[in-house]
């Protein structure tokens, strides 16, 4: 069947993980996404490779950026050059759809506002995501990941009772900050095709962040409640904490209708606290004795395995799940049936799995893996095939240091 | 009234949660058609989630279902029986995308599979949004946000060491997921524009969740190393520090941010210290390096530190509380949050949440959710032809 997004072209300024994980959907889905970086300003996500121990240029071993940028091409363009930004519209007047996440007066400053965008597509779909969008008091100041995890409220309730708010340690506000991107660009292109338009789209990551806390925020909005640091409490269910198993694991267990402590309750051993008469045969009664109820379960936990109790439990209906870490993930066996991690083979850091889609569509295959391009990857392809310059344009272009493969700061420190 | 980027769409959501409800209430407040079915009585466990306003625990007032049902229209059918099922056949001609929080082979067992829907409307498209996906050996198993923290890589490295590890506040991972089935879900609208055929969409939270989280998977696939649990710093290092009136996220990603860090609490000393030298050594001796910064923070206001460290280009973050956070200024400024009606007392008014983008050619802004049931006979007479007389009927015999 059809690739969804087959024959879309996409022009992509973005950085880090926000815009990309946009295009990275849209790469999966059979668009054409073209990456632009440049010699004086490469992608800040190719320098996060807190573990990196590849050989090769230190640009091109980021397991964070070779995840996000599969399936993209790659070319540099210097747009703080006339020749640079004139070379961009080019770019733009083949294309559907452009992203960007720097703060809002950069593309203003390079000469690639909306308005100059539409001049050469009429029917251009921007989408600028900013830390806190395009307009209003903060619109200069600058977000990434954890400050809009933080601004979303995400810090204040993740943390130990009576204890600092902490991060998440997840890669915080960027992915929601993309989900929201990936959204608006099907909407946009939604409106295209009813009505022939483009639109510029003004996306802010702290109030895309702010949409995963909207259930909590409504206690606020109600009476000014606020749960704080619960650790790993539930408002309305108890059992719904960690337990430390025999072999060293923790097991989540979060038990919510009385039907399910029953069956609960029969594996702990103790079938008569569910039964009528039993203060904890009620929601109520469980919450307000929570402390009994973790006992409990801690107790019987300590003499099973994690992986063996989450069986056992989930065989009842009891949602649980082992805390699993990044190489029990890797070797997991319901994500390899379920082929999650794609494979890559990428120069300088060999064959390396990598998450896939958390979707799958019954009627389409994903693409086979291309890996992230390397910097400057398909200059010639894009520059000489799609837009026509000549070699000796190309080359012109290189010794301008308008295009090329090697960072300028790179260079300047091998010369040195 | 505009009816925004989605208005062609047609959607017939039977999730219940948060998940599912929020992928079909993105879908809602960009301005799909969107009609939520429920057995008679209800069904959705988020009417008991909360939080509740004070003094009431009417269900429709619950926050989680609030949030999570915005922009749709309610009705109440059970599907299980002869009736309900026709008049669902009948809903699936024009409303072709349908949602849900069970596994496709569950759906099956009840009729309700993607097969089943497509010998009804070719063009149908079934997105189900669930804790480990419809295939693989923990298809059909339950799960929450905290086990998704938990089998989605979360937990381990939330928290510190020495103690239990932590779920993340509130139900991200459960609206990562949700999302992800939304654009999964629009991903099969764009397919079916271009060949007619409706497809099955099937999002994982588990695998949702481990993408969001993405380095414990990344450092042990490209250095064997298990991430440790130590959230109460990042890299950088970054901590969140007491000020006066609350927490501050110091966030120092970059050396670049780490030397203007040192500038801007009047410590340019640190920079040139051999120990100091680069983000892994900083992180080594991070304790120290906190004590020694922190005391700088203690005496100032939290949103004078915030605003002053913009200047510098430090992308330093409010920890605001959850009523602080509906009082930002960006927030008032964007009109982000928009009054609506407040479900139990008519005199008031509450902030709600609204869209996190602008679309200036195809605006839209969400509706409050609808009271269980408050569709039901406009859907079936208008949308069905039936006879007020006929839903009477259909009413008595607990159909709707």
């Amino acid at each position: 069947m059809a690739a969804p997004l087959g024959g879309m072209r996409i022009v992509d300024l973005s950085m880090f993980m926000s815009g990309p994980l946009v295009t990275l959907i849209a790469a999966d889905l059979g668009a054409d996404v073209i990456k632009v970086e440049s010699l004086q300003r490469i992608d800040g996500w190719r320098g996060a490779s807190a573990a990196n121990g590849a050989t090769g240029p230190t640009w091109e071993g980021s397991p964070a950026f070779n995840w996000i940028n599969r399936n993209k091409r790659d070319i540099t363009l210097n747009l703080g050059d006339p020749r640079g930004s004139a070379l961009l519209k080019r770019l733009v007047a083949l294309a559907d759809v452009v992203v960007e996440n720097f703060t809002p007066r950069v593309m203003a400053n390079f000469g690639l506002s909306y308005e100059e965008l539409r001049e050469v597509k009429p029917d251009i779909i921007v989408i600028s995501m900013p830390g806190f969008g395009l307009d209003g008091p903060w619109r200069d100041y600058t977000a990434f990941a954890w400050t809009t995890e933080q601004m979303a409220g995400i810090s204040h309730i993740t943390g130990y009772e009576g204890g600092p708010p902490m991060f998440t340690n997840s890669t915080g506000g960027d992915p929601l900050a993309g989900l929201m991107g990936a959204v608006a660009l099907f909407a946009a292109l939604q409106h295209r095709r009813q009505t022939g338009e483009g639109q510029h789209v003004d996306l802010s990551q702290l109030e895309a962040a702010t949409m995963f806390t909207g259930d909590v925020l409504m206690g606020a909005a109600y009476s000014g409640s606020d749960p704080g640091r619960q650790g790993n409490k539930s408002q309305v269910m108890a059992p719904h904490n960690v337990y430390h198993c025999a072999d060293g694991s923790w097991l989540a267990v979060a038990c919510r209708a009385d039907d399910e402590w029953s069956r609960l309750a029969t594996i702990l051993g103790r079938p008569g606290l569910a039964v009528e008469g039993s203060v904890y045969s009620t929601a109520a009664g469980r919450l307000a004795h929570r402390g009994e109820i973790d006992a409990l379960v801690q107790a019987w936990a300590g003499t099973v395995g994690a992986h063996d109790a989450m069986h056992l439990l989930q065989g009842q209906g009891v949602a649980a799940g082992v805390v699993l870490d990044g190489q029990q993930l890797l070797e997991d066996p319901h994500l390899a049936a379920r082929q999650f991690f794609v494979e890559q083979e990428r120069p300088w850091v060999g064959t390396k799995h990598y998450p896939g889609q958390p979707f799958r569509l019954s009627g389409y295959e994903w693409p086979a893996v291309e890996p992230a391009p390397v910097l400057g990857q398909h200059n010639s392809e894009v520059l000489g095939g799609l837009l026509d310059l000549s070699d000796h344009e190309l080359i012109e272009l290189e010794g301008a240091d308008i295009i090329g493969t090697v960072p300028v700061a790179a260079r300047a420190l091998a010369a040195q | 009234m505009a009816r925004g980027p989605l208005a062609t769409l047609r959607v017939l959501d039977l999730s219940n949660g948060l998940a599912g409800p929020f992928c079909a209430k993105l879908l809602a407040d960009l301005g799909a058609d969107v009609i939520k079915i429920e057995p008679p009585g209800g069904s959705d466990p988020s009417r008991g989630l909360g939080p509740f306003p004070a003094g009431c625990t009417d269900g429709n007032a619950s926050g989680a279902y609030v949030y999570t049902n915005t922009s749709k229209q309610s009705i109440e059918l059970d599907v299980a029986t002869p009736e309900g099922r026709d008049l669902l056949s009948r809903l699936l001609a024009t409303h072709d995308i349908v949602i849900a929080s069970e596994t496709e082979p569950s759906l099956a067992a009840r009729g309700l599979g993607h097969a089943d829907l497509l010998r009804i409307n070719p063009r149908a498209i079934l997105a189900t949004v669930t804790g480990f996906g419809s295939t693989g050996p923990y298809a059909g198993y339950a799960a929450n946000h905290l086990v998704n923290c938990a089998m989605g890589g979360w937990s381990a490295t939330c928290g510190v060491a020495d103690r239990e590890p932590l779920q993340s506040g509130g139900n991200v991972t459960e609206f990562i997921a949700g999302a992800y089935a939304a654009v999964g879900t629009l991903a099969a609208v764009e397919a079916r524009e271009r060949d007619g055929a409706g497809q099955h969409v099937d999002t994982s939270a588990m695998e949702a969740t481990i993408t969001a989280a993405l380095l414990p998977t990344m450092t042990w696939e490209y250095a064997g190393i298990v991430s440790s649990r130590n959230s109460n710093r990042a890299t950088g290092p970054s901590w969140m520090m007491r000020c006066a009136d609350g927490y501050i996220g110091v966030n120092v990603l970059t050396q670049a941010q780490w030397e203007a860090l040192c500038g801007f609490v009047g410590m340019d000393d640190l920079i040139s210290e051999a120990a100091y030298a680069n983000g892994a050594l900083r992180l080594q001796c991070e304790a120290e390096l906190r004590a020694r910064i922190e005391p700088w923070f203690a005496g100032r206001a939290a949103v004078e530190v915030f605003q002053e460290a913009q200047l510098w280009r430090l992308p330093f973050g409010l920890v605001p509380t959850l009523t602080e956070i509906l009082g930002l200024e960006q927030h008032r400024e964007r009109e982000f949050f928009t009054m609506a009606p407040h479900p139990c007392d008519p005199e008031r008014t509450i902030p709600t949440v609204g869209l996190p983008f602008h679309m200036p050619a195809s605006p839209s802004s969400p509706s409050p959710a609808p009271r269980l049931g408050q569709d039901t006979d406009t859907v079936l007479r208008d949308l069905l032809g039936l006879a007020p007389d006929k839903i009477n009927e259909l009413r008595a015999a607990g159909v709707c």
